[in-house]
């Protein structure tokens, strides 16, 4: 039995790997000046961690619904249908939330920008961190897009 | 000229030309093309050194980098103190936006996290501010050929070039030199 586990655990473990290997991941390497401000160093780790799992869900979801892309929605059954706009609906939600951790990240920037007791050093290395990370979104963005517009026929916002 | 104070000329074509900015047309392509950065004052220069970190989160990598390499303000090859330039084309503080060029020092102020609005030079152009002799300052009007597009739309919609600058005109000299300006346009000879 233990062989058989260690194996199983191994395939999981390089099936992980590979699809982790797909999807783009921001990286940034914080200064010295940066590590020492707890508090610019959680902000800037927490935007890259959303941004980098925003970039995951978004391969997810585009895997999903790549056989959806080409079909004609009209013709497909009730079944299928609903499967697409669930789908079409989760891609939504995952913006929609996304973009709220955005705009409070951004507030909380701003105000950061503002504070003048945060030394020129840390204030630099933290907005060319964050500059980093929205380029890496806005290129998350420019590749799979906001909607994907699976479904022809979408409800009216309520 | 026509003296509008005892200190201010002004060059006649800015109260009977007409100018517009059309930014759909022209897509900001005054930050990306000339010989050197924007005009900047000593105070402006000094503004610059304190408050660019606070733009970096908009502007592009390579203004970044250009200001580090540069400075936040340089000195063209006439000695005047300028923008620095990315590698010779546009404005260090430029960025675009759905294909237009904007600046990032306006951004910032915009936000709220800059005190700075953007260099006079840049929001008072297509006049252009000289230091003459005795004290006397000239304004004149730079007709460019890029801004075509804008004297189009001022024609269209009949706005002359001083009403166009009205704001930075009175931030700039004050209200009493716009009211002469006005006068001195609406009541020609």
């Amino acid at each position: 039995m233990k062989k058989i586990l260690l194996f199983a655990l191994i395939l999981t473990g390089l099936a992980s790997c590979k699809q982790a290997a797909d999807v783009p991941q921001i990286d940034l390497t914080l200064s010295k000046a940066l590590k020492g401000n707890a508090t610019l160093n959680e902000f800037v780790t927490q935007a890259k961690d959303n941004a980098n799992t925003l970039a995951r869900e978004c391969v997810n979801l585009h895997e999903m619904a790549q056989e959806y892309l080409e079909v004609d929605f009209d013709s497909l059954s009730t079944e299928e249908q609903e499967k697409i706009v669930s789908l079409d609906y989760k891609y939504v939600e995952m913006w929609y939330n996304f973009n709220v951790k955005y705009t409070s990240q951004t507030i909380q920037l701003l105000e950061f920008l503002k504070d003048e007791s945060i030394p020129k050093e840390e204030l630099i290395d933290m907005s060319k961190a964050m500059a980093q990370v929205n380029s890496f979104v806005q290129e998350l963005k420019d590749t799979y897009g906001q909607d994907l517009k699976l479904d022809p026929h979408p409800a009216p916002a309520q | 000229m026509i003296a509008v104070s005892d200190k201010i000329l002004v060059s006649e074509s800015i109260l009977t030309e007409y100018f517009t900015c059309d930014l759909q047309a022209c897509r900001g392509i005054c930050c990306v093309e000339g010989d050197s950065g924007a005009p900047l004052t000593q105070e402006e220069c000094t503004y610059l050194e304190t408050e660019w970190p606070r733009y970096i989160p908009t502007m592009q990598n390579a203004g970044v980098h250009a200001v580090e390499k540069q400075g936040p303000w340089t000195l063209d090859i006439e000695g005047d103190t300028v923008t620095p330039l990315i590698e010779g084309k546009e404005c260090a503080y430029a960025f675009f936006r759905d294909r237009n060029c904007l600046c990032a020092i306006e951004r910032a102020h915009n936000q709220g996290v800059s005190s700075f609005r953007k260099p006079i030079s840049c929001w008072i152009y297509p006049i252009r501010v000289q230091k003459l002799a005795d004290g006397l300052i000239g304004l004149n009007y730079h007709k460019w050929y890029l801004c075509s597009t804008a004297r189009e739309l001022g024609a269209q919609k009949k706005i002359r070039v001083f009403e166009y600058l009205k704001e930075p005109l009175i931030h700039c000299f004050g209200r009493d030199v716009y009211q002469a300006i006005r006068q001195a346009a609406d009541n020609p000879g």
